[in-house]
This record gives structure tokens, C-alpha cells and sequence, in this order.
């Protein structure tokens, strides 16, 4: 399932796409900044329609901020975007959540978005809540420290093992929602089973929510949460969608005491035989086990697809 | 080109097996017009006299004649038989299967020459015969529809937003070049000559990474080394290298056209574009083709909705509706044209792709006055 809509809602707020003279209500409502493909044609740049936002009457009120698709994102970064907001933090005193790169995949799939060093900008805005990024490749979100982050979202097709170790290295006290799409190896994957240990090690106990999504080890992850079922006994929501999960991984998940006392155990986009789905239907907790697929097998071997590989 | 209301013969040349002939005859029924003549295309390709042919069959014939050409379409026999029509082919070169994308511009040779051969005999007729002919869809307009080049050259021209040509490639490393050259890494590649998705590919590179992408119903079957190339229903991305050069190489020899990707405007989390059917070079009809890959055409297992499901505010209509009367005014004589519309995603800025000149095949679609048939049909007798 790639992704082919922009987000609706963002954190609570209703989307609205920022438009030159067009009046928003900050309050309510979160503003998405992108570059059109016919702007871009006329030469506008997401730096231009940002600097334009900036000297809104209500851009100090707004709290969401949403990045969209920018001019030639196949090939380009959202990085003059980045070192402004940075660089001007009291242009944007309210700022509270952001996502950058939110796009569809017409606009440009996931792993063909070029990301930046968000270093400088989460230093900038040390008061951010929120804080999402749409595509792993360039991603460096080193020396992460805040005391208000409550939610991480990192969306790739692959995620680099630096972006993992970043995250083990973070000071996040009061993180509450830890979402990773780790995506495949063809597409920049390359962190290891140790490095998600350390991370259900480090952020276990505090998140409500854990998601280790998307991801072509589906099944090794699993096996590690069952292996270190002291270490995650905060998560209420665990989230391991979109991946490849097969009954290898799932009975690990079954003879696991925690999973009886989530919330809510999403599987979504797996590979679980029928008799799996319904031992998991089975526990007392609510279960998503919708979107069962089918492995492909292709000269002789098995495929099996994670839900965004490209 | 109006004519007598009461006393028109109809012409409908096509492949009467086709439910395309079937409908339209059924509406012509429905309009109480009884003077009907359905001709095979089948037929008039193996005639050694068409001239002679038409003037027998008019003999009788009395008020003004209009002649509709219809899809030449889902006829394996006279495909072929349109291609050996081009004079072109080399003898007992027919070795080719169904779905098989074979010798393109030799099919569009051949059936130029066979229209036109067509439209010559029925001015004889006209002259001889001292009837009024008039055509629903002008030869020249359908084969500058049929012919991608030409009509985006012309869109353009008149100022209408259409897709960007890159400049004509010989082979894939050509193609990489003139994409790097022009700054367009997302295009799509489509026969010049195609019409729906055949031999159609959604191609993208990121010259950073040196990554390719390639989405296509398109499939190579190599048996002893030979590659054929077909259309099939289902769409599948290619990401290697070697495979996705080869239908490249093998699109472009065809001869086709590259133009840039526009991307499309989504709703319910599938992007979608936009068959606007115009009579009269007036919008009439508008289904949305709705799917999870870059190609939207229906009989790839995409679906269907109407405009009113996409959201589009009364501004936004109001310019897609005025930019497709625009194009179809630039082929003012052609009754019907089914236009396909790409929306942009923020500022839903309609982009003219192609016009179809047999694209009013649009079942279960009415409107006030009936089908896609019957309004060309309202159009003539009003």
C-alpha cells in the first residue's frame, strides 16, 4: 500500500494547505506549506511560499506545521526550508509539531525523498511536541535531547542504521509515542535486530505507543520483544504493521505475558496463516489482523513484500 | 454542419461485431432514425473498388449522409489486416500474438491510407451521387488524434496546458541524457501511435542514486533468447536496470513519445485522473479512473467514480470545464472527443494528455439526453 493521499488530519488538527491571501485558523487547524507541480513550473520554491508564511499576521499562532512536497523533490532537499526555520525560530514561537515531507507517492515515493540534518532545527524549537519526517534517505537527527518531545515518527522505505543509533543516543524523558518505519534493504535498510534491542530497551518502559513498522525483519523483532518482555512493559499500543510478519514471529508474540496486557495489537499487511489469525483474533485485547497477503514466488523463490519497499 | 432533421442516412463504419456499432445503432433506434448503413471496416480494407461499392450502396439513399467512424478496436483479423494494409510490412511477417505490441507505426500507416482511401471514395460519391456528406468525426482530426506527437504539439500551440515533450530519444541511455538534460526525471513513455494503455510506462530515475523505476502493464516473454513484448492486464514495476533498458529500447523503436509526469491528485488514498467526453466541444460526460499505480486505465483493474465523489470545489470545476472546451474547440469539427485530464494534487490545475477520438465508450453513463451516443446523436437532429 503506497501511500497516495496527504494526511487529513495532523496531531490532533485539521489540514489546511496554506495558500497565498487565503485566511487560516491556527487554533484549529494545521498548516501544510507545499510546492504544487505547476508553481513549480512558474518557479515557486517551498523557501518562497515559507518566507511568504512568514510574514502572515497569524504565522506566530501557528502551532502544526506540515511540510509537503517541494520544488524537484526527486532531487532536491527541503535544506533552505530548514536552515530558515531554524535560523528564525521567532517567526514561529508557537510551533509544536511538524512533519516534514508529507507526500504522496505521485508526488514522489517514499524512498526517493531526500531528507536533512535536523539537528540545528530540533535545537531551535526545543519546545517541540511533535516532530515527523517522510523519507529516510540523508536523515540525521543526531544529539536529539528534549524534555517536551512526546511523539517521533520516522517514515522511510529503508531505514540507515545511523538514523537507529541517533535515536538510541536521544534524551527523550518524555517521549510517549515511538514510531519507525524501517522499511528494506534495497532501499536503504540497514540497521540491525541489536540496535532495535537497545531501542525497546531504551524507550520501552516509557512509550505508550511502539511501532517498529514496515519492516523486512518483522518476525526478528518480534522474537526480540518476546526475548525482552521486561523492557517494553509501558506500550499499550504495539504496532507491527505493514511488515512481514509470519507465524514464526507471531507465536513468539502469543507466548509473550505483555501482549495480553496492550490495548491494542496492530498487525496489519502480514503474512499469518489462517490459524494464526484466528489464535490472535482469539486474545482478549482489540487485534488487527486485516490485510492478509499472499507470498509471491518468483523463480523458484519466496517473496514476501513489506507494505512501502519503494 | 447541420443537417435535414428529419431525413439523415446514417454511415456507421466500424466492426458491427463491436459493442461500440451495437450501441450506437441502438441509439439510433431509440431516435427513430431508420436510414442506417453499418460498414466493415473488414469488409471495405478487402475491397478492390470501395467506389463502386459505396455508390451501390447509396443508391437509394435519400437526405444527407453522415458518417461516423468508429474504433477500428478488438479485431485481431483486421489489425492485421490494417498493418499489411501500410504497404510496409515485409511478406508473411504475421507471425505475431494477441496482446503481442507489434509494428505501431506500421498500424497507423495503415490505417491512415485505409480512412483516407475511405473519405476519397465517399467524395466521389458525394459528386456522383449529388447527396451531402457530412462527417461526425472528420479523417484528418482522427488521425491527429491518434497521433500523440501532433496532438500535444497542437495543445500546445493554442496555449492549453498539456504534458511537456521531452525531445525524441533513440534508446534509453539517449533517453537518461535528455531527461538530465531537461531536468525531468519522472515521465511517461507511450507509444506515439497507442491508444489506451497499450505499450504505455511510467518511468522515473534519480540520478543521485543511479535508481530506476518503471511501471507498466507492459511484459517481455523471451523464448530462445527472442524478446516479445505484450500488453497485459496487470501493471507491474520493474526496478532492474537491464529489464526496464530493454522495454525501453524496445518502446522507443516503436517510435514513442516521452512526456513529463505530471503527478496526479488523489482522493480515498488513490490518485486519479479524468475522462472529460465532449459533443460539441462541450463537456458532457465525466468519469474519474481511480487507482493505486501511475496508470489509471480501467481495464487494469482500476475504478471508476464520479466527479461528484472527488470534492472538487464549484472554482475548480469551473476551470477544468473551461480548459477541456478550449481543447476540444481546437477540433471544433469532431462531434465527440473523450479528453484525458490529469488534476495537479494542490492546486488542481487541469492538464490536457490526450484527446481520444473513439473515447465515448462509456457505459452506464447518462445524462439528461441518454449516453455518450445519444447526445452526438441530439447534436445532429437539433
Amino acid at each position: 500500500m503506497t501511500i497516495y493521499q496527504n494526511i487529513a488530519e495532523f496531531a490532533g488538527k485539521n489540514v489546511v494547505e496554506y495558500q497565498k491571501d487565503s485566511s487560516f485558523d491556527p487554533e484549529t487547524q494545521a498548516v501544510r506549506v507545499s510546492v504544487g507541480y505547476d508553481e513549480a513550473e512558474d518557479g515557486v520554491t517551498l523557501l518562497s511560499l515559507m518566507t511568504e508564511l512568514s510574514t502572515n499576521s497569524q504565522a506566530s499562532d501557528i502551532t502544526h506545521l506540515i511540510i509537503g512536497t517541494w520544488e524537484e523533490a526527486f532531487e532536491t532537499t527541503p535544506k533552505e526550508t530548514v536552515t530558515f526555520l531554524t535560523e528564525n525560530p521567532e517567526l514561529f514561537p508557537a510551533l509544536s509539531c511538524v512533519f516534514f515531507g508529507e507526500m504522496t507517492s505521485e508526488e514522489n515515493e517514499m524512498s526517493w525523498i531526500y531528507q536533512v540534518d535536523y539537528q540545528d532545527f530540533l535545537k531551535s524549537y526545543p519546545k517541540l511536541e511533535h516532530f515527523q519526517a517522510r523519507g529516510g534517505n540523508d536523515l540525521k537527527l543526531s544529539g536529539m535531547k528534549s524534555e517536551h518531545l512526546k511523539t517521533l515518527i520516522i517514515e522511510t522505505g529503508g531505514m540507515d542504521e545511523s538514523i537507529l543509533q541517533n535515536i538510541i543516543e536521544s534524551e527523550l524523558p518524555n517521549l510517549e509515542h515511538l514510531e519507525l518505519w524501517l522499511g528494506e534493504d534495497d532501499y536503504g535498510w540497514s540497521g540491525s535486530v541489536v540496535q532495535i534491542e537497545k531501542i525497546i530497551a531504551k524507550y520501552g518502559n516509557q512509550v505508550s505507543y511502539l511501532g517498529l513498522k514496515n519492516s523486512q525483519i518483522e518476525d526478528d523483532i518480534a522474537i526480540s520483544l518476546a526475548k525482552n518482555s521486561d523492557h517494553w512493559k509501558s506500550v499499550q499500543v504495539l504496532d507491527l504493521s505493514m511488515g512481514n510478519l509470519t507465524d514464526k514471529g507471531a507465536e513468539e508474540l502469543l507466548s509473550c505475558p505483555n501482549i495480553n496486557s496492550l490495548e491494542y495489537l496492530n498487525l496489519k499487511h502480514h503474512f499469518l496463516s489462517d490459524e494464526m489469525m484466528s489464535k490472535l483474533k482469539n486474545l482478549k485485547i482489540k487485534v488487527n489482523v486485516d490485510e492478509q497477503e499472499e507470498v509471491d514466488v518468483y523463480d523458484g523463490e519466496e517473496y514476501r513484500y513489506i507494505s512501502v519497499g519503494e | 454542419m447541420k443537417s435535414n432533421v428529419n431525413n439523415i442516412f446514417w454511415v456507421v463504419i466500424g466492426n458491427p461485431e463491436n459493442r461500440r456499432v451495437k450501441a450506437f445503432s441502438q441509439s439510433l433506434v431509440q431516435w427513430q432514425q431508420n436510414q442506417v448503413l453499418v460498414l466493415s471496416y473488414l469488409d471495405l480494407i478487402s475491397l478492390n473498388n470501395i467506389e463502386t461499392y459505396l455508390l451501390s450502396q447509396f443508391d437509394k439513399v435519400s437526405g444527407d449522409i453522415v458518417v461516423r467512424f468508429d474504433s477500428p478496436g478488438e479485431n485481431e483479423v483486421l489489425e492485421k489486416s490494417i498493418i499489411n494494409f501500410s504497404g510496409l510490412q515485409k511478406k508473411n511477417d504475421n507471425d505475431y500474438s494477441h496482446g503481442q505490441i507489434v509494428h505501431n507505426s506500421h498500424w497507423f500507416q495503415g490505417y491512415s491510407t485505409l480512412l483516407n482511401m475511405i473519405g476519397d471514395a465517399l467524395k466521389v460519391v458525394e459528386k456522383e451521387s449529388r447527396k451531402r456528406i457530412h462527417f461526425m468525426n472528420p479523417i484528418d482530426d482522427i488521425l491527429t488524434l491518434f497521433d500523440k506527437q501532433t496532438t500535444n504539439q497542437r495543445l500546445t500551440s493554442d496555449g492549453i496546458n498539456t504534458a511537456k515533450l521531452l525531445p525524441s530519444s533513440f534508446d534509453f541511455s539517449g533517453l537518461i541524457e535528455n531527461m538530465l538534460v531537461k531536468r525531468c526525471t519522472k515521465v511517461f513513455i507511450k507509444l506515439r501511435y497507442g491508444s489506451s494503455a497499450s505499450g504505455v510506462a511510467a518511468f522515473q530515475f534519480s540520478p543521485k542514486r543511479k535508481r530506476f523505476c518503471l511501471t507498466s502493464s507492459v511484459e517481455i516473454e523471451k523464448i530462445k533468447g527472442v524478446s516479445r513484448y505484450f500488453n497485459s492486464l496487470k501493471i507491474r514495476k520493474y526496478t532492474c536496470e537491464s529489464e526496464i533498458a530493454e522495454i525501453i529500447n524496445f518502446l522507443l523503436g516503436q517510435g514513442a513519445i516521452v512526456e513529463s509526469w505530471i503527478p496526479k491528485a488523489s482522493h480515498n488514498n488513490k490518485c486519479f485522473d479524468l475522462r472529460v467526453v465532449t459533443v460539441q466541444s462541450e463537456p458532457k460526460f465525466t468519469l474519474v479512473r481511480q487507482s493505486h499505480s501511475a496508470i489509471t486505465n480501467l481495464h487494469l483493474g482500476n475504478q471508476r467514480a464520479l466527479v461528484d465523489d472527488i470534492n472538487l470545489t464549484v472554482t475548480q470545476k469551473d476551470k477544468l470545464y473551461e480548459h477541456v472546451t478550449l481543447a476540444a474547440n481546437t477540433f471544433g469539427n469532431v462531434t465527440t472527443i473523450g479528453w484525458d485530464v490529469v488534476l495537479t494534487e494542490k492546486t488542481k490545475t487541469p492538464y490536457i494528455l490526450e484527446g481520444n477520438a473513439f473515447g465515448d465508450l462509456l457505459p452506464n453513463l447518462k445524462n439528461n439526453l441518454g449516453s455518450t451516443y445519444d447526445n452526438q446523436i441530439h447534436a445532429w437532429l437539433n
